[in-house]
């Protein structure tokens, strides 16, 4: 990674962060559960940091929350105005609407001026290898295709931060090699990638830094080698404890 | 609320957010139509239905006698319509957006601005048929008739805020939706759509004049069926409604701008 000065200082900035759902059962009968109870971590620009935990630690939670689509409920969070994106499997197209038009829908749901994304719909269509397609409505389509088109528009939305959910599953596998060589593109060039994942080897080839994430608490961040041998070393002892 | 989270999302322009809420509310009446066997002549036919169905109750079993009643129901139920289906979608635009609004950070005004203008296309179709029968009525084009984009105007903001103010109230307790309805149909009967306001005593005038759907229609009436200017005083009596609603809306959307995606299932 370049190493200026200004790089030094995190673009994003989680301190103590602790996000609980209330569950309600009548009128007056309330419950809360701390989805995410104390994560501090730092984001740096041109980062790729892959966020490490067992499945209903609060990994998606944490993202929704870098994303800005919910805000916290204790902690604070430091951010210097950058546009994250989430790249979620279950991206939300319309689908009576065919794959062109819901490339501008998310396009300009993401934050793009519609001329821009007109600009790059022949680069978006290329790139998910849909062809013909595109010009059918999305309900016909399998759900690989769904994946490879909300890939293709994330990837070109051009944020300053992606923020992806376990995503490397995209497609057939040549269309899995190539989402994975972008996304290797990607972390190799100045973008700023946040990757959730519960598995090593995503994290393992992606990432440079870790956070590991356990019942809603970021128990330690480091350089990935470190982390991730403390967290298959935990996990080989649950395993073993059975 | 312990932080603000407007670092993680760039500010957009408003012209951006335009864009986007004129092109989700057109996306939608798209989809609409691709999914109907008739497509596009709903729009035409369906209202053709309502006001037919109306007329024929309020001239052949109710006999009204009089020859203008037609025109008079027609000019009340059009605006009717378009304010009674722009608030029952519009409420519901939050609670319902869940899936969506979980993937991607939007102001939450979007969503019943979506519902309102979506609304509104099909309304532009079904008042140009309203114009169309009134000249057929033989009610002449008076310069009034300019007035009627201020009216028109007046009515989009009003809806508009009140879609706002129960979309962003319905998430927290889903049971309002029901009295939606209800109210919608109480207030109906309250604004004269089918009957002149003039039939009741003078000593009733302020009740119908703080209603603001009882002004408009007094409003699209004046203009449509005698030709004349509106009261100024109902005029403003609806925007004052108008603006209320859009800042207690606006005000409560943006204090829980965050919060919804967490409560809406």
């Amino acid at each position: 990674m370049t190493s200026s000065t200004e790089d030094k200082r995190p673009i994003i900035r989680l301190k103590n962060i602790g996000l609980a759902y209330s569950i309600r059962a009548g009128f007056r009968n309330r419950s809360e559960v701390w989805a995410l109870k104390d994560i501090s971590f730092d984001l740096f620009k041109g980062d790729s940091l892959g966020v490490i935990g067992g499945n209903g630690m609060g990994k998606t939670t944490l993202l929704k929350v870098l994303a800005g689509i919910i805000s916290p409920d204790r902690g604070v969070i430091e951010a210097t105005g950058c546009q994250t994106t989430l790249l979620s499997l279950a991206l939300g197209f319309a689908p009576n609407l065919s794959g062109r038009e819901n490339i501008l829908l998310s396009g300009m749901m993401m934050g793009l001026d519609r001329q821009v994304i007109e600009g790059k719909m022949e680069g978006i269509i290329e790139f998910s290898e849909l062809g013909e397609s595109i010009d059918r409505p999305v309900s016909t389509y399998s759900s690989g295709m769904k994946l490879r088109l909300g890939f293709a528009v994330a990837i070109e939305a051009e944020g300053d931060v992606l923020l992806i959910d376990e995503v490397l599953g995209v497609g057939d596998k040549a269309f899995q090699a190539k989402s994975s060589k972008v996304l290797h593109e990607m972390i190799q060039s100045d973008r700023t990638v946040v990757i959730v994942s519960h598995s090593v080897a995503t994290i393992r080839s992606l990432c440079d830094r870790v956070v590991w994430i356990h019942q809603g608490e970021s128990i330690c961040a480091g350089d990935t080698e470190s982390i991730l041998a403390r967290f298959e070393e935990e996990s080989a002892g649950r395993t073993a404890k059975r | 609320m312990a932080s603000t989270l407007t670092g993680l999302t760039q500010p957009r322009s408003t012209r951006a957010y335009l864009q986007l809420i004129v092109y989700k509310a057109r996306a939608e009446l798209r989809a609409q139509v691709s999914q109907s066997f008739m497509g596009v002549l709903w729009w035409i036919v369906e209202p053709l239905l309502f006001l037919g169905a109306f007329s024929i109750v309020f001239t052949q079993i109710i006999d009204r006698g009089d020859e203008d009643f037609v025109p008079f129901l027609l000019t009340g139920l059009v605006p009717w319509k378009w304010f009674a289906s722009s608030l029952s979608s519009g409420c519901n635009s939050i609670a319902s957006n869940g899936g969506l609004m979980r993937l991607v950070y939007l102001p939450k005004h979007i969503y019943p601005a979506v519902s309102v203008v979506n609304a509104t296309i099909k309304f532009g179709f079904v008042f140009c048929l309203l114009l169309v029968a009134v000249l057929g009525f033989g009610k002449p084009i008076t310069a009034a008739w300019a007035l009627l984009p201020v009216i028109i105007g007046l009515q989009f903001v009003l809806q508009l805020g009140v879609a706002m103010l129960a979309a962003s109230l319905i998430p927290f307790a889903r049971d309002l939706r029901l009295l939606v309805d209800n109210l919608l149909l109480l207030l109906m009967f309250l604004s004269g759509v089918f009957y002149p306001i003039s039939t009741f005593d003078a000593e009733y005038g302020w009740l119908f004049l703080m209603n603001p759907v009882a002004d408009l229609l007094s409003c699209y009436r004046a203009v449509l069926l005698d030709g004349t200017a509106p009261n100024l005083l109902a005029m403003a009596v609806i925007a004052a409604y108008a603006v209320f609603f859009c800042t207690v809306g606006h005000l409560t959307l943006k204090r829980f701008d965050r919060v919804y995606p967490k409560i809406v299932a």
